[in-house]
């Protein structure tokens, strides 16, 4: 850090608001209140009194810390602390292509961000996400979605258009919180990653095993005539994770 | 065209395009109907269904015969598809087209056929639909016109299980011209589909509102019966008109059709909402004599499970809709991941499970 940055740091911690220095407080008497050392507590402390005086959302901060410290027995206080300046930096970063995107950088926002480039998510199809989704609280859920797909082994151009795709098609949120659950599933049927990828990139998506009926419902029922009419339904719409399009003739006035 | 055509060509597009279907069923049943105003009663039905989509391209065919118990059989065929060329935000531009052709025992047939630019756009929660396309129709009085439609419609989800559409068609025909608007529901409740539609028309071939009730059980990945009731709207091709009422079952016979419909794999956790801020969380994890769940929601403290017998364990939690990082604490030292449960690295060199709240 230069002494610039520290000076204009220092000053922005002197200016932060109470109830964030009561954040950065709280974290570290907690880390004491759970047997962590002093100077490890005091580290973190510093870490989100930081982040604070930046403006950066510090709830994934002091969760993260807390995280490593009840993994103790296995994760040393150095790899915490660690991670939890790897994890500002992408808080900062986070900020930046959430402001870049044009959207409103809230915190759950940021932090889902920081955590979709944490896991290598590039920072267009960060904002490519943000921007499908209907909401910046489903721009978040689209994020950390997006970031577990990519966690799981996924590539991230398949997460990112599975997310993206999903939201383009009307989607709602509920369905997509669905998709680590519905990967997870196909690898554990002996599906390999690949093929799942290949499934989202190349053809209609992945299945959603929780919504039965949906898709193969719709549209006209069993020995109705098929409609005639010009097509009328959206262009990618069922693409990604759902079914492919509805036939274009579906609400035409001249069939049900 | 005779009865063996529709299916003939449903099987063409099948066996072409098998390799990138992912949803390719049959349905056999009945239906009761009048078409072309030369045919009417009850009929057994066969019918064939394709739907395939690429990354940016999606389509469906679909043929079916009619046998009708006076002996006279009806045939139809149609097939649409759409490409999606430009995508900005939550916008995309595309073409779609495709056609229809339709046709009763005695040599009476009508066909439709568009091609035309569809814009769809997501504003919120809502998902709209504008669409115009140019053609043609042959009418079975075997007169045809130039055909030249407008479509807008959008899709409001109100609920989880509920969903809003409605629609505004425009057309002209020659000098036939009217507008229908529509608006429809839709209900989706665990095995079960329930959709109702309802239309009126302004215009030429002014008719009475029109509408219909359809349901879907899902028996199985195999399996759904499908069943309709309703009234046609006059249709300008002249070939179907009237009450109608339809029943049947469809079978996948695609791996990735069924896969859709496929029960979850082994439920190692399950998370059912008791609330309206609390979920009561249900593991399946053996040979622990003591478990706790760990997880981001409240700064990782370990919070015990109650053993439920077996290898099932289950505690109440207050957790907000979305997906929660979680772990284990086995026996008060081993930390852990449940089997079957969509799992992530933890940025410690272990892994963190997933659990998610609708």
């Amino acid at each position: 850090m230069t002494g610039m940055r520290r000076c204009a740091v220092l000053l922005a911690i002197a200016l932060v608001p109470a109830t964030r220095v009561g954040a950065q407080d709280d974290v570290r008497a907690q880390l004491l209140a759970r047997g962590a050392p002093t100077a490890f507590a005091d580290r973190v402390a510093q870490i989100v009194g930081a982040a604070a005086a930046e403006d950066l959302p510090i709830e994934p901060i002091v969760t993260k810390a807390l995280e490593g410290w009840a993994k103790h027995a296995r994760v040393p206080p150095d790899r915490v602390v660690t991670v939890l300046e790897r994890l500002a930096v992408q808080l900062r970063t986070g900020r930046d292509v959430t402001v870049a995107a044009g959207v409103d950088p809230a915190p759950a926002v940021v932090a889902a961000a920081a955590e979709a480039l944490g896991r290598g998510v590039p920072a267009a199809d960060v904002q490519a996400v943000m921007r499908a989704a209907p909401s910046a609280e489903g721009a978040a859920t689209g994020l950390t979605v997006a970031a577990s797909l990519t966690a799981q082994g996924l590539g991230t151009d398949a997460a990112t258009k599975a997310v993206r795709d999903a939201y383009m098609a009307g989607r709602p949120a509920s369905d997509i919180l669905e998709f680590p659950s519905v990967v997870a599933g196909l690898v554990a049927g002996g599906v390999p990653m690949s093929d799942v990828a290949r499934r989202i990139l190349e053809e209609g998506g992945l299945p959603l095993p929780s919504e039965p009926g949906r898709g193969l419902g719709r549209g006209r029922p069993s020995g109705i005539p098929a409609g005639r009419g010009p097509p009328d339904e959206p262009p990618g719409k069922g693409k990604g994770m759902g079914p492919p399009t509805e036939p274009p003739g579906k609400g035409k006035p001249s069939a049900p | 065209m005779n009865r063996a055509t529709p299916l003939a060509l449903a099987l063409f597009v099948v066996l072409t395009t098998a390799g990138t279907a992912q949803d390719l069923s049959v349905a056999a049943g009945g239906v009761h109907a009048r078409y072309a105003d030369t045919v009417a009663g009850t009929a057994a039905s066969l019918s064939a269904r394709w739907r395939g989509s690429s990354a940016s391209v999606s389509g469906l065919a679909e043929g079916s015969v009619s046998q009708f118990a006076t002996g006279e059989w009806a045939a139809q065929f149609a097939a649409y598809g759409a490409g999606l060329f430009l995508e900005s935000g939550r916008v995309t531009l595309g073409v779609a087209g495709g056609g229809d052709v339709n046709a009763v025992e005695g040599g009476t047939w009508s066909g439709t056929a568009a091609v035309g630019p569809v814009l769809s756009a997501g504003v919120g929660q809502v998902f709209a639909t504008f669409g115009a396309s140019l053609g043609g129709v042959r009418r079975v009085d075997e007169s045809s016109l130039a055909l030249g439609t407008f479509t807008a419609r959008a899709q409001v989800p109100l609920s989880e299980i509920v969903a809003l559409e409605g629609g505004l068609n425009g057309i002209v025909a020659d000098s036939v011209r009217y507008a229908d608007v529509t608006i429809g529901v839709t209900l989706r409740a665990a095995r079960l589909v329930l959709g109702v539609t309802g239309g009126a028309r302004a215009g030429d071939l002014a008719d009475d509102p029109w509408g219909h009730v359809s349901a879907e059980y899902v028996v199985s990945a195999l399996a759904s019966l499908e069943g309709a009731v309703g009234r046609y709207a006059q249709d300008l091709t002249g070939f179907t008109d009237g009450l109608f009422g339809a029943i049947g079952v469809r079978l996948r016979l695609t791996r990735d059709a069924r896969s859709r419909l496929a029960p979850r794999p082994a439920a190692a956790l399950t998370v059912d909402r008791v609330g309206a801020d609390r979920v009561r969380v249900t593991v399946r994890y053996p040979d622990a004599e003591r478990l706790e769940l760990v997880g981001e929601w409240n700064g990782w403290a370990p919070v015990a499970l109650a053993p439920l017998g077996g290898d099932r364990w289950t505690v109440e939690l207050s957790l907000d809709a979305g997906i929660h990082q979680f772990a284990l604490l086995v026996d008060g030292s081993e930390w852990a991941v449940p089997d079957g449960v969509a799992s992530i690295p933890d940025d410690f060199g272990g892994r963190v499970a997933l659990l998610v709240v609708r």
